[in-house]
């Protein structure tokens, strides 16, 4: 167990070293980050003691996923393999169950508690035999992967609008919304083998523009219904949700292009913090997706051209 | 046609090709073998333009790499993608909108369900179903018959005779020489990233026995069985 846990350490180094980061300081960046996001969900919303164990949990059921889970079977022991899946999900939750404390949301606490402790015998995940139907199927493949990975966690954020909608909270429902977005953007997060850039017959140009049509129709198709929601029970804010959704989208598409301004590697730094900067001031968006745009460019040409 | 002409790769300082000189024509099946290590992938995608190299490919094409059907060892796939979904996207990748699947999978296989749940043999079957949708010009096919059932090798290898028929370029890379040798009307031996021969049909025999001279030796008296 010692030597599986030091491993990890030295695969989470290898990942700050690859972003960009000393491992030190990313551990410190990622803590401060958590905690002013941590404040910052508890400041705007009443929903946060339901938000934020339900982000643990995203962590949680990828840790306790089938095939993983089976892998480990393969190498350890049943008793190790617990002990594994048990230090596993201690660190995970640990976190949030500290700040959950700090917020005293003593029920969010004993849900998350639990449900790490059944995580730890019970594999996670929904593990179809059968393909998940999608609306994109003749799109592939991002929102494809995206929809199948993700399609609880859309579904959740429609039942908050539904819930919104009922107790006639705009505010709550536009966060729903707006959350759409930051679900889609996670479809772009990972970046494909490169075979699958390789066989377009498509200038950069050209493959960044299918990307972004890609992105937009499928962006839409998850979002309108949204919309259509917003529109007909909160009419008298109308403007404010049509500009929730057009800027989602721009920022859906600027994702797009930070995903292949890094590529073949994963967004490191220098486009995670640009990519920050315009979600802290919008304007900066035009200046980033002109400078993804032509980054994205340049490693295309060399792989398509 | 196709012409490389001093064709190098470097990996940090090692060297694992190193001034490869092929003229390769249409209507021909190319064979290479070698050890693990050789070279053999290296150069498939070298010859692809996946990986970057030195030295000259010329063809009759804009971009030879719109025109190559790349058939990996591994071949990759997304997760959550199926067969279908998979075919799909290969043939929007070159502009094919054809979409009727179910009438050419040829290897029977589960087209509705993931790609990432077949087994090894199925994922080379569609991998392969695949680049042949996408009608391409040059085919490289690396280990095409790694992990397959002896059925659909001897389909494999019809596919070939059909390609060759066609005019098509095919490149194989195989450990089966027995593969190689029905299909093949030349073998390179590639050997620490160089091509140490060029073997003619009639000379294949002699190339296999050199092959398990090499390979053999005297390893196994040394185990003492």
């Amino acid at each position: 167990m010692k030597y599986y846990i030091t491993l990890q350490i030295i695969r989470l180094k290898r990942w700050f070293k690859e972003v960009g980061l000393h491992p030190i300081i990313g551990v410190i960046l990622a803590s401060v980050l958590f905690i002013l996001f941590s404040k910052y969900l508890f400041y705007k919303t009443a929903f946060a003691k339901f938000i934020f164990p339900l982000l643990a949990l995203t962590v949680l059921v990828s840790l306790g996923d089938k095939q993983r889970n089976d892998q480990l079977k393969t190498i350890f022991d049943k008793g190790l393999r617990l002990k594994i899946r048990f230090f596993e999900n201690a660190i995970v939750a640990l976190p949030f169950l500290v700040y959950l404390l700090y917020e005293q949301q003593l029920i969010p606490i004993l849900g998350l508690f639990i449900v790490s402790i059944i995580l730890v015998f019970v594999p996670a995940g929904l593990n179809f035999k059968k393909a998940i139907a999608t609306p994109f199927k003749r799109r592939p493949f991002e929102n494809i992967v995206g929809f199948r990975k993700y399609f609880v966690l859309v579904g959740i954020l429609y039942l908050l609008i539904f819930k919104a909608i009922q107790v006639e909270n705009y505010n709550l429902a536009v966060v729903a919304f707006g959350s759409i977005f930051f679900v889609l953007m996670a479809f772009y997060l990972k970046p494909e083998n490169i075979y699958f850039v390789w066989l377009f017959k498509d200038s950069a140009g050209n493959f960044l523009k299918r990307k972004l049509i890609d992105a937009l129709i499928c962006g839409s198709i998850l979002t309108v219904p949204g919309l259509i929601g917003l529109g007909l029970f909160f009419w008298s804010t109308i403007m404010v949700s049509c500009i929730v959704f057009v800027v989602g989208l721009i920022y859906l598409c600027s994702m797009v292009l930070a995903k292949y301004s890094a590529y073949p590697n994963e967004i490191n730094v220098p486009q995670g913090l640009l990519f920050a900067l315009s979600l802290w001031f919008p304007p900066m968006l035009i200046l980033v997706i002109v400078i993804f745009y032509k980054q994205s460019k340049r490693n295309l040409y060399l792989i398509l051209e | 046609m196709m012409e490389i002409k001093n064709l190098s790769k470097k990996f940090g300082s090692v060297t694992a090709l190193n001034d490869v000189n092929l003229s390769l024509e249409k209507g021909m099946v190319y064979g290479f073998v070698g050890k693990n290590g050789a070279g053999k992938t290296t150069l498939f995608k070298c010859i692809s333009g996946i990986e970057t190299h030195t030295g000259i490919i010329d063809t009759a094409f804009k971009n030879v790499k719109n025109h190559i059907g790349l058939l990996e060892t591994n071949p990759n796939f997304l997760s959550r993608i199926t067969g279908w979904e998979y075919l799909k996207l290969l043939c929007i990748a070159r502009k094919i909108t054809f979409d009727d699947f179910e009438s050419k999978n040829i290897f029977d296989l589960p087209l509705d369900r993931y790609a990432e749940t077949y087994s090894t043999g199925m994922k080379k079957k569609l991998a392969l179903t695949a680049i042949l949708l996408q009608q391409n010009d040059i085919f490289i096919l690396d280990e095409p018959f790694n992990g397959v059932d002896i059925q659909s090798n001897i389909l494999i290898t019809e596919i070939i005779n059909v390609l060759k028929e066609k005019d098509k370029i095919i490149l194989i890379s195989s450990h089966i020489f027995s593969t190689l040798k029905e299909s093949c009307d030349q073998i390179f031996l590639l050997n620490n990233g160089k091509i140490e021969k060029i073997v003619l049909k009639e000379n294949y025999t002699e190339l296999e026995n050199d092959l398990k001279m090499d390979v053999i030796g005297n390893k196994v008296d040394i185990l003492n069985l």
